[in-house]
This record gives C-alpha cells, sequence and structure tokens, in this order.
C-alpha cells in the first residue's frame, strides 16, 4: 500500500491531538472542580460579609462585636474612599452608614491538588508515548480500543482524585460556616432576637429553639439529624455537629446560652450537602472529557482515509439535531431518573437524600403499585380481542377496494383524534342512569349495567373502549399484510382442494405472521402507556380498579410529589415492558425458526 | 365464507356501531342541559346551537386553539426536520459504527415516556421553561419512529441519482437538500401528519408543563373543561365536536398519506 | 471552448467489499482524448472501476490519477469528470433545464451563464423544445440525451459513460452509438465508456480494455483484441459467433509411451520437445505444459467442396445459418469436435453435405494452460486426414 505523504503527516499529527484533547479534558476536570471550591468560597465571604452588616446592624454599630465573630477575618473599618487593604473583599450594605466598610478577608485556598495534576501528566506523557510508537509502525488493530480505556480510566482516576479534593475544600468551607454561623446566632439571640429571626440575620436556612416537632416546615431538619444533635454528647458550648444520614451530610449546631436557663436549647440548622452523591458537574465533564477523548480516538484510525473521516464527519453532520435531542431529551433523562430513583426526591424539598435500593424495595410490597401493574396487565388483554376484531374487518373488506376505503373512513377516526373528547364521550354513552348505552339495555329490558361505577366493570368498559379505538388502526396494517400476499398461494391451495377455512388456516395466517407480530409487539407496548383514558374517565376508580401504572406514577410524581419512587415505578414499568417485547421476540421468533428448521 | 350482501351487511353495522358515539356526540351537543336526562330522547327536539358559542367561551377556547396549533406545528417542524436529516444519514452515508447507532436509536421505542418525564420536567423547569411554549416543544423535536420511516424511505431513492449530483458537484448536504430531500416529499407529508396528529393528541406532558390557563392545549382544555362543567354534557360534548372535528377534515383529506405511513411502517 | 483533455491512469488500483473483491490490482492509462472502452461480462468489475475514476467509490489499495492530479482525496465532483449513468439518473422534480443547470449551478455559476450554456448544449442536442419538460415526460431517447448533455454542459476534462445505451431499443442503440462517437471527434474529449456489449465496444473504442472477475486482460485498439487476444478469455469474448476452441493433450507417441522430459527442462521435469494433439491435428514444438487449447475465429476456416482443393480435415455439416450476408456452418469434424465456420452467402450448401476445410495457420492461436497466448499455432505436422 502507498500512502501520500500528505496523509501520512496528517496520521502522525492527530495522536498529537489527542494528546493535546486529553489534557484538555483533564484540565477541565480540574477546572471546574476548581471553579465549584472558588465559588462557593466566593459565596461564603459574600455570606459572612452580609452577616457582619446585619450583625453590625442588630448591634448597633459595634465594631467590637461584628470582629469578634471571625478574628482575622472580619474587619470593620470606616473608610472614605472607599477602598479595602489588598486581598480584602469590601461588602457595603444600605443599612450602614455611608463611608463604613466591613473588609472581610478571603479565605485561604489548599492550592491545585497535585495527585491529579500528576494523573494528567502521566496521562499525557503516556499519549505521547503513544504517538510516537505510531509514527513508526501503524498499530495493531485493537491498539486503539486499549488506548481508549486506559485514557478512559485515567480521565475517571483524574475526576475522582479532582472531586475528593474538592469535597475536602467545601467540607473545610461548610466547617468554617458552621462556626461562624453559630457565632451569629449566638450574638443575635444574645441581642434579644428569636432564634428564627437570628437565622435570618445570620443567612443560615433555619434556626429554633428545641422544636424539632415542626415537620410541616417547607425546610425541615430530617428528624435524625435533629435527634442525633440533640442525643449526642455535648462537647462544650457550642459545638458544630456533622451527622451523616442518608447519604447526606448535615452540619447542625446546638448552643447553650451563656445564662443556662429554661429550656432553652438552641438547634441550629446550617445545611447539608451531599456527600454520597459525586459533584453532578465533575461526574458530567469527565463524561464529557471521556467522550472527547473516545472520539478522538475513534476517528484517528480514519485519519489515514480523508474521504471516510469527510464523511463519517458530514453523517454526524446530519445526524447532530436528533443525536443532541435524544441525548439531551431521552438518554440523560433515562439515567438521571435512574438516579432519582436511587434518591428520596421531592419536588419542593431541595434535600436528595441517597437511599441506595429502598425505593425499589417499598416498591416491593407495595400493594397499590402491585394493583396497578395487575390492572395494566389485564387491561392489555385488549389487544388480542382487538387484533381478532381488526383481522375479521380486514377479511371482509378484502377484495373490495371501496370497502376498504369507507371502512377505514369510518373506523381510523377514534384512533387518531383526541383521546379526551373520546373520554367524555364514552363517559356520557357509559353513564349510569342517562347514557345512552344503558337506555338501550333497559329498553331491551335487559337492566342497566354500571359500566363505570362498579370495581368489576370498569377496567373492562375500559378495554372496551381501547378496542373500539385501535381496531381502525389494526385493520389498515392488516389490509397492508394481505395485500402483500400472494395471489398465487390461494389459486394454488383452491386447486388443492383446501377450503375458506384451511386457506385462513394455512395461508393467511402464516402470512400475516409477521404484520400480526408487528401489531402485537406495538400495540401492547402502547397498551402498558395508556393514561388519557383512566385520566378523565375514572380517574383510577373506583376503588382503584382501573388504576393502572402511568397513571399511578402520574399521581405519585405531580399529587403527591414523591419523584423519587415514582422514578422508580418507572423503571420497573420499564423493566417488565422489556421483558414482555422480549418474551414476544424469543417466543415467536423461536416457533418460527424451529418451524423453518423442521 | 360469506356472500356479498352479508359481508356488506357486517361491514355496515361495524361501521355504525364504530360511528355511533361520534353521531351521539354531536346530537348530545345540540341538547338542552336537562333535555340529556329526560329518557327516550336520542335526538334534539330542537336543535339548540347555542351551546357552542356558549361552551367555547365558558374558558378560552380560542386560547387553547392557537396553542395547540402553535405546538403542533412547532413539533411537526422540528420532527421533519430532525427525522429527514437523520434518516438520510442513516440510509445513504456509510460511516463506522452506523448500523449501532441506528439501533441504540431504534431501542428508545421501547421506552415508557412516563420514564423520562420527571427528569425532563426537572430540566425545563431547571431551565425556567415551565409554562412557556419553549418548555412545551424542547422535548418533542425528535420522533425516532419518524427517523425510521424516512431512513425506509430514503432506501427505495435510487442512488444513481445521488451519485449522479455528485458527479455534479454537490456536497452532501446539497445532494440530501436538493436532490434526496425533494424526492422525499410523500414520506415527509406522512410524518408531518403523523407528528401534527401526535402532538395534537398529546395530553401528559402539556398538562404537566403547562401551569396558566393561557398555555393550556385543547387536550388539556378539555379536560379541565370536563372537570369543571361536570354534569353539563351538551356543553362538553359542543367542546368535544370542536375537538375532533379539525382531525377529522384533515384525515378525511390526507387518508392516504396515514395508509402510506401505515405501510412503510409495517415493512421492514 | 473545451478545456485541455485529461488522461486517466490508475495504479494498482483494488476495489475490496467485504470478502468480495470487485476489481484486483489494475493498471490502467487513458491517454487525454482517447476514447476507451471498457467491456467485459457482467460483474467483471467494469462499473466498479468506473465508479472508481468518478470517485463514487473510493480504492481500498492503489492510487487514482486524472490530468497529472492524484484524486483519491478528492470528491467526485472536484475532479473535473462528468458521468452519464445507465439509469440516466436525471431529477424527476427539475426540468429538463434545471437538470442540465443543476452542475453550474452548484458550482455556483450567474444565472445568465447557466442559461446561455444549457441553451448551447440544448442546440446541439436538440434539446430546446424539451427545456421546460420534466424527465417523466419524456422518451427513453430524449432522457439519455439530456443525461448527456447534463454532462456535457460543464465542459469536464473526462466523460464517463456507465452502459449509456443499455436502456435503448435496437435501433436507437446504433444511432446513440454514432453520435457518441461523433460527439467524441468533436469535443476531443477523454471518455472512458463501459459496455457488456463487445460489438458495442469494438466499433466504439480508439483502444478498448477487456476486463473478467475483476482483472484487467488486455488493453489495445479493436484490431489488436480482435486479431492478437491476449488470453483464451479475450479470444472467447469479443468475436460472433465465438471463436473455435480446441483442447490439445500431450500427445503420446508412437510407443504409446509418454515422452521423457529434455535433460534442460525446470525442475518441474516438463518440457523440452514434445507434440500436443488433438482433433486432427498435432503440432511439435517446445511445449512445458501438457494441455493447450488452439483458437480458430470462424471466418479463418475454409469451407469447400471435398477433394476440391488441400483440406486440413473433413467435416459433416450438422447446421446453416443462413444470415444473408453470410452463412455460419456449423461442422461436426473429427474426434467429435464441433466447429462453426463462416462461408460467403452464394455457397450452396445444406447440412448433411461433407465439406473439407482448410485453417489459416497463419491468423489462429495457440493458448497455453494458463489461458495466455502463446502465438500462431505452428502448421500441424501431422494432419490427420478424415478417413
Amino acid at each position: 500500500m502507498k500512502e501520500g505523504g500528505r496523509r501520512r503527516s496528517l496520521a502522525a499529527w492527530l495522536p498529537g491531538i489527542a494528546a493535546v484533547m486529553f489534557v484538555a479534558g483533564v484540565a477541565v476536570i480540574l477546572a471546574v472542580a476548581v471553579g465549584t471550591v472558588g465559588g462557593a468560597r466566593e459565596a461564603a465571604t459574600m455570606d459572612d460579609a452580609r452577616v457582619a452588616a446585619s450583625l453590625w446592624e442588630l448591634t448597633g454599630g459595634s465594631a467590637d462585636v461584628v470582629a469578634r465573630l471571625r478574628p482575622g477575618g472580619i474587619t470593620v473599618e470606616a473608610v472614605e474612599d472607599g477602598g479595602a487593604g489588598p486581598g480584602a473583599y469590601a461588602y457595603e450594605t444600605g443599612a450602614l452608614e455611608p463611608g463604613v466598610w466591613i473588609g472581610v478577608a478571603p479565605r485561604q485556598g489548599a492550592g491545585w491538588p497535585a495527585s491529579a495534576t500528576a494523573l494528567a501528566l502521566l496521562g499525557a506523557l503516556f499519549m505521547a508515548a503513544w504517538a510516537a510508537t505510531r509514527l513508526r509502525s501503524p498499530p495493531p488493530r485493537r491498539y486503539p480500543a486499549a488506548i481508549a480505556l486506559v485514557a478512559t480510566g485515567l480521565l475517571v482516576m483524574v475526576a475522582a482524585a479532582a472531586q475528593r479534593w474538592a469535597e475536602r475544600e467545601l467540607t473545610d468551607l461548610s466547617a468554617a460556616r458552621v462556626a461562624q454561623g453559630i457565632g451569629a446566632v449566638e450574638i443575635a439571640i444574645r441581642a434579644g432576637a428569636a432564634p428564627d429571626r437570628a437565622a435570618r440575620v445570620a443567612g443560615l436556612p433555619w434556626a429554633t429553639s428545641a422544636a424539632l416537632e415542626r415537620p410541616d416546615q417547607l425546610w425541615t431538619m430530617p428528624r435524625e439529624v435533629g435527634e442525633a444533635i440533640v442525643s449526642s454528647p455535648q462537647s462544650g458550648d457550642t459545638a458544630p455537629y456533622t451527622v451523616e444520614a442518608r447519604g447526606a451530610t448535615y452540619h447542625g449546631a446546638r448552643l447553650i446560652p451563656s445564662p443556662p436557663a429554661q429550656d432553652a436549647l438552641h438547634l441550629v440548622f446550617l445545611g447539608y450537602e451531599e456527600t454520597a452523591s459525586p459533584d453532578v458537574a465533575l461526574a458530567a465533564s469527565a463524561a464529557g472529557s471521556t467522550l472527547l477523548v473516545a472520539l478522538v480516538l475513534f476517528l484517528l484510525p480514519l485519519s489515514a482515509r480523508p474521504r471516510t473521516l469527510r464523511r463519517t464527519l458530514s453523517a454526524w453532520g446530519f445526524l447532530a439535531p436528533a443525536a443532541t435531542l435524544l441525548l439531551v431529551f431521552t438518554f440523560g433523562p433515562l439515567l438521571f431518573s435512574l438516579w432519582i430513583s436511587l434518591h428520596e426526591w421531592h419536588l419542593v424539598d431541595p434535600a436528595h437524600p441517597f437511599t441506595g435500593l429502598d425505593n425499589y424495595r417499598s416498591l416491593l410490597v407495595d400493594g397499590d403499585w402491585w394493583s396497578a401493574i395487575r390492572n395494566t396487565a389485564i387491561f392489555t388483554l385488549h389487544v388480542p380481542l382487538a387484533m381478532a376484531v381488526a383481522l375479521a374487518l380486514a377479511l371482509l373488506t378484502r377484495g373490495s377496494r371501496r370497502a376498504a376505503r369507507w371502512a377505514r373512513l369510518a373506523l381510523f377516526l377514534p384512533g387518531i383524534t383526541s383521546v379526551v373528547a373520546i373520554a367524555v364521550v364514552w363517559k356520557w354513552l357509559l353513564n349510569d342512569g342517562y347514557g345512552l348505552v344503558n337506555r338501550l339495555l333497559e329498553g331491551a329490558g335487559l337492566g342497566s349495567v354500571p359500566w363505570l361505577t362498579s370495581p368489576d366493570t370498569a377496567l373492562g368498559s375500559l378495554m372496551l373502549i381501547s378496542v373500539w379505538m385501535v381496531v381502525g388502526y389494526q385493520m389498515v396494517v392488516f389490509q397492508a399484510g394481505l395485500a402483500a400476499i400472494p395471489r398465487d398461494w390461494y389459486d394454488a391451495a383452491r386447486v388443492d382442494g383446501a377450503g375458506p377455512l384451511q386457506r385462513l388456516r394455512h395461508i393467511t395466517l402464516p402470512g400475516l405472521r409477521h404484520t400480526l407480530f408487528f401489531v402485537l409487539v406495538t400495540s401492547v407496548i402502547g397498551s402498558f402507556q395508556v393514561f388519557g383514558l383512566v385520566y378523565v374517565m375514572t380517574e383510577g376508580g373506583p376503588l382503584g380498579a382501573t388504576d393502572v401504572a402511568v397513571y399511578h406514577i402520574y399521581r405519585e410524581a405531580w399529587e403527591f410529589l414523591r419523584f423519587g419512587s415514582a422514578a422508580a415505578m418507572s423503571w420497573m414499568l420499564f423493566a417488565i415492558v422489556f421483558v414482555a417485547t422480549w418474551l414476544h421476540f424469543r417466543f415467536l421468533e423461536g416457533r418460527r425458526e424451529g418451524r423453518v428448521h423442521a | 365464507m360469506l356472500d356479498r350482501a352479508g359481508r356488506a351487511a357486517l361491514l355496515t353495522l361495524a361501521c355504525a356501531a364504530m360511528a355511533a358515539p361520534f353521531l351521539w356526540m354531536a346530537a348530545t351537543s345540540l341538547m338542552g342541559q336537562l333535555e340529556v336526562f329526560s329518557s327516550g330522547r336520542v335526538l334534539p327536539a330542537v336543535p339548540l346551537w347555542s351551546n357552542y358559542p356558549e361552551a367555547l367561551t365558558a374558558q378560552p377556547f380560542a386560547r387553547y386553539f392557537l396553542n395547540s396549533l402553535v405546538f403542533a406545528t412547532a413539533v411537526v417542524t422540528g420532527q421533519v426536520a430532525t427525522a429527514t436529516a437523520a434518516g438520510y444519514a442513516f440510509a445513504r452515508i456509510d460511516f463506522p459504527g452506523r448500523d449501532r447507532v441506528f439501533m441504540l436509536f431504534l431501542s428508545t421505542m421501547m421506552v415508557p415516556v412516563v420514564i423520562v418525564l420527571i427528569p425532563r420536567f426537572l430540566m425545563i423547569d431547571a431551565i425556567g421553561w415551565i409554562d412557556s411554549y419553549q418548555g412545551l416543544v424542547s422535548t418533542e423535536l425528535v420522533s425516532v419512529w419518524g427517523i425510521f420511516l424516512m431512513r425506509q424511505y430514503f432506501r427505495t431513492v435510487p442512488r444513481d441519482l445521488e451519485d449522479a449530483a455528485r458527479v455534479d458537484g454537490a456536497g452532501p448536504f446539497r445532494v440530501f437538500w436538493s436532490v434526496a430531500l425533494p424526492l422525499a416529499k410523500p414520506a415527509v407529508a406522512t410524518l408531518a401528519l403523523f407528528a401534527f396528529i401526535d402532538a395534537w393528541k398529546n395530553l401528559l406532558w402539556p398538562l404537566l408543563v403547562t401551569r396558566s390557563m393561557e398555555m393550556r392545549v385543547v387536550e388539556v382544555g378539555i379536560a379541565a373543561f370536563h372537570s369543571t362543567y361536570e354534569i353539563n354534557w351538551p356543553y362538553q360534548m359542543a367542546a368535544g365536536v370542536v375537538a375532533v372535528l379539525p382531525i377529522a377534515l384533515l384525515f378525511l383529506f390526507t387518508q392516504r398519506y396515514f395508509v402510506r405511513g401505515i405501510q412503510l411502517e409495517g415493512i421492514r | 471552448m473545451s478545456p485541455a483533455p485529461q488522461g486517466v491512469s490508475l495504479r494498482g488500483v483494488e476495489k475490496r467489499f467485504g470478502n468480495v473483491t470487485a476489481v484486483a490490482a489494475v493498471d490502467l492509462d487513458v491517454r487525454p482524448g482517447e476514447l476507451m472502452v471498457l467491456v467485459g461480462p457482467s460483474g467483471c468489475g467494469k462499473s466498479t472501476l468506473l465508479r472508481l475514476i468518478a470517485g463514487l467509490e473510493e480504492a481500498s489499495a492503489g492510487e487514482v490519477w486524472i490530468g497529472g492530479r492524484h484524486v483519491d482525496d478528492v470528491a467526485p465532483g472536484d475532479r473535473d469528470v462528468a458521468m452519464v449513468f445507465q439509469s440516466y439518473a436525471l431529477y424527476p422534480h427539475m426540468t429538463v433545464a434545471r437538470n442540465l443547470g443543476f452542475g453550474l449551478r452548484v458550482r455556483g455559476a450567474g444565472r445568465d451563464e447557466i442559461t446561455a450554456r444549457v441553451g448551447e448544449v440544448a442546440t446541439v442536442l436538440g434539446l430546446t423544445e424539451l427545456l421546460s419538460r420534466r424527465p417523466g415526460q419524456l422518451s427513453g431517447g430524449q432522457r439519455q440525451r439530456v443525461a448527456l448533455g447534463r454532462a456535457m454542459v460543464r465542459d469536464p476534462g473526462v466523460f464517463l459513460f456507465d452502459e449509456p445505451l443499455s436502456n435503448l431499443d435496437a435501433g436507437l442503440r446504433l444511432r446513440t452509438r454514432d453520435e457518441i462517437a461523433a460527439l467524441h471527434q468533436r469535443l476531443g474529449t477523454t471518455m472512458v465508456f463501459v459496455t457488456h456489449d463487445q460489438v458495442e465496444a469494438l466499433s466504439l473504442g480508439q483502444r478498448v480494455a477487456v476486463m473478467d472477475r475483476g482483472r484487467l486482460q488486455q488493453v489495445g485498439t479493436p484490431h489488436e483484441i480482435y486479431r492478437i487476444p491476449a488470453n483464451l478469455f479475450v479470444a472467447g469474448f469479443v468475436g460472433s459467433p465465438p471463436i473455435n476452441r480446441l483442447r490439445l493433450a500431450r500427445d503420446r507417441d508412437e510407443r504409446g509411451g509418454r515422452l521423457r522430459a529434455a535433460r534442460d527442462a525446470g525442475a518441474s521435469g516438463h518440457g523440452g520437445q514434445g507434440r500436443l494433439a488433438g482433433g486432427p491435428f498435432r503440432f511439435a514444438g517446445k511445449w512445458p505444459f501438457d494441455e493447450a487449447t488452439l483458437g480458430v475465429r470462424p471466418e479463418d476456416l475454409a469451407v469447400a467442396v471435398p477433394g476440391a482443393s488441400r483440406a486440413d480435415f473433413e467435416a459433416t455439416i450438422v447446421r446453416v445459418e443462413a444470415l444473408g450476408s453470410e452463412q455460419r456452418l456449423h461442422l461436426d469434424g473429427p474426434a467429435d469436435a464441433a466447429w462453426v465456420a463462416r462461408a460467403p452467402p452464394a455457397m450452396r450448401v445444406t447440412s448433411g453435405d461433407a465439406v473439407g476445410v482448410s485453417v489459416a495457420w497463419e491468423r489462429t492461436h495457440l493458448f497455453g494452460p494458463d489461458g495466455g497466448r502463446l502465438g500462431a499455432a505452428p502448421s500441424p505436422i501431422r494432419p490427420l486426414r478424415a478417413s
């Protein structure tokens, strides 16, 4: 094989570019880590300043008190020209007299994480070495895959190291905030403020005096955290506590006012951080850079064939809109939903403690959920019924183009039109006293049926309506399938003396097998997701008789706001749909294979 | 099995049974509020046309329709754009990993929508798009079914045409835009139709992301109307007729595209 | 008007589709201004080769040069080639005028320039009245012209034709063939023309490249291809009715034993003086092999009344095809060998006649066991007369 000189040089450069991109990926991870810490540090400094200003106001302008809060950290000085000393953070609040400045010294950082930098250098070195070997001889075929693995591993290690460093930094910061918060609340209480007012002054989420029994509050300290703080041995008057509970680290404090009087046990809740879960930004950036490296490694072998490379790039250009949307709104949410399902996740509570498989575990014994699944499964039984009707209709309209067209016109509409409107109509049709159906039945002397109001019949009614809705669509599919069966086969069968039933059994059904399978799978998947009918007609009732899976999930998430458990339900539903589809495939395809081989 | 007359009778019966609810809906929509409860009445004594303006102004249905129209149009535009481009790449451009990527895309058709609703909601909420057109539309802009449909169709377009365009000097996008896409018009029409109707019928997602009355789409609007005017059946039926009518008309004039879409979907 | 014609050269070009090798190690030079025809049976790789030149396929190995430029990394549109497809590949949604102008439009030519150029080409091809029609409204011949016009509009350095005549009926095909030849003369552009029809190839090509199973079998003028076929395949593929073949095997000597290998023979043990025999003939020579094939074109067999002149062998006429301009005689010769010979239309023969057949030895071909041509067969040392 001959290669143009231009191509060779291009191929030689690309490993170098890959190395650079790898380093860039590492740099992104580190930058995000440093940025997170830097942002937190900035926010903490701002908080300090704000608290200092509030205290200044509260204590009537006593610089001493404020400065005592954090010796070395905060200085209050009256400066006319507005400038603070070097390295000081100046904060001005409208409440302060003009010309009074509070300087807050920024905290010292620990600098860059050394281990991550070392790893990054190692990785870059490795990639460069690889580039060097590639220059000399073309690599064996599996080489790029191995490099991709190693690079991915290195990136993950860098990300992990960066994350550990960032976590330690953040923990340091929050310990400092705990101390500062306790001081602030103490001063505020001493100045005569109520604990919650003091907390607000100190810019803290919550503070209370000995009252843990207020679960109605939006910002609640989890009970076990409060209890842990109260019951823990006292280590000094104002001790910060960090309590590990439910996958998060809670920072709290208990403080006893200096004249230890009455029942005034003050609890301060200073917030929490989720230590058990990796920082989302970090994970995302690590994934991003890994993707980047993988992309480079994927394009690398193509670089020797510029036209293939160009084609690949243009293909991804075409795919980009769809792929991006799918990534953001389908694949991403899939993982996100899995993630949510591992947490206790409420819409209004910013705390999302990690609970592992607890959601799934409790679902396993949740009778309501299983009854919803059972209802869904029973509901799905309308599919074979609808298919039988649709097939019969398709056979009836066969051979007459006009009949087929008219049947389509009449039958197709229910399947494509507004589900809500249909549900409302049927609700009226099946109305106990005045609905048309019961009136007809009564007129025929058959007595009325409590279609939607009895737990025994409600689900069955929904199934019938569903048959009515899907039958037109299925009929059209069957018509198309029937048209694809060669006429000759029937003629041949007729010549062989097969009757109509035998022709149906031996020619029509086998010829339609693909179509039947297709309709079955898509309809079952669809029927597992029924929502509109239930939402409008029965709202899951009566007595939960029509509570199907998707409606159950909807209520769990948007009525009870339990996102974590709703996500777990969705995943279980997905698993069930997946297994059902897979079994269909196995069963039907397997049987077909068997028949062919027999 | 059956003679001609028997078949015709059976078919007519089936069609009548299928169409009956719609007729009943139309009939009820013209009855008086109490008339519907008087037994023995199937047709209105006197058509009460005023039900329509009254029902439609009881809630801002015009606004609902506008919202549905905006929503469906945006979804159609987005899905046609993304699906034609992606379908073309899968059908015609030979790139490493193509079939695996395609299978990955296809596999999402098995995923129940509920599973992604919560994350989508949280994401839209985080951007601050709840109760806005952006929030309503952005998640619905790609349809894997559409990609599949377009891929199937593009594979039937003669390859020579694209080769000729390449020799004529057209780049990949030009080939797609000037040659492949114009030839795929029938499939685009089918895709657009299905996308429009799916968007029009979509209840769950608009229910979640819209809050104010001004942002409701027709489906959500009728559902809300239903729970507000629980026992006023004529009003509800009038609203229902108005919701069904556009789709029914659309279907009447575009029947063949539906059928083609279903046929394309069925062949593998 | 036309730019300088471009040469095309293929160097060791290979194309594999998975495990299938469609084109194997082809070296081919098309001279600037030449009309080169690629011919071969279907599936021989000739169309793939053309698509490789156009850039519609990418070579698995080897290089393609057009006009002294290495074009493997160049997109089809930038290769200065134009192509006429077997299906014509006219854009069905564009009018004839837009079809013709598409290449110019893509290249960003101005509207006036496009109109002028399209008008020019339409005049040459007689398409002026059809400019506003769509391809669906044209006859096969008209479509073919539009396809040709689309290629001409751009003044390419190289024209590529992929069986452009195969969808036309016989009469139109002949006429179009002449038109293409005339077009080539007028434009003087390099043309590469693919066909499976050997008559078309010989009549049209200045040079002809014969392909089989992905390999180039022979490149030469039509005369060379016909008169000096490089191998058995070329000899058999070109010419109608096909060349007569006679299998020859190493002859046993009078005593019935094999000839011993000569002392100076190669390590294989074969070679040296020997005789090959088949049908009525025996040939002496240096044969380093046990088998060969004799090829004789039908027109190189002269048929005469037995005994009228010196004949190489005698045969019986099995069937006579009277084609008007000539007669084809199917003969049954000695040792059950079947022959086809051409005879003048006036000759009075009927099936069942016994005739004497003489061979124009200087125009025969002897092919070695690998199919390669060894040269004209020497006159047989012992022609056997039919007894």
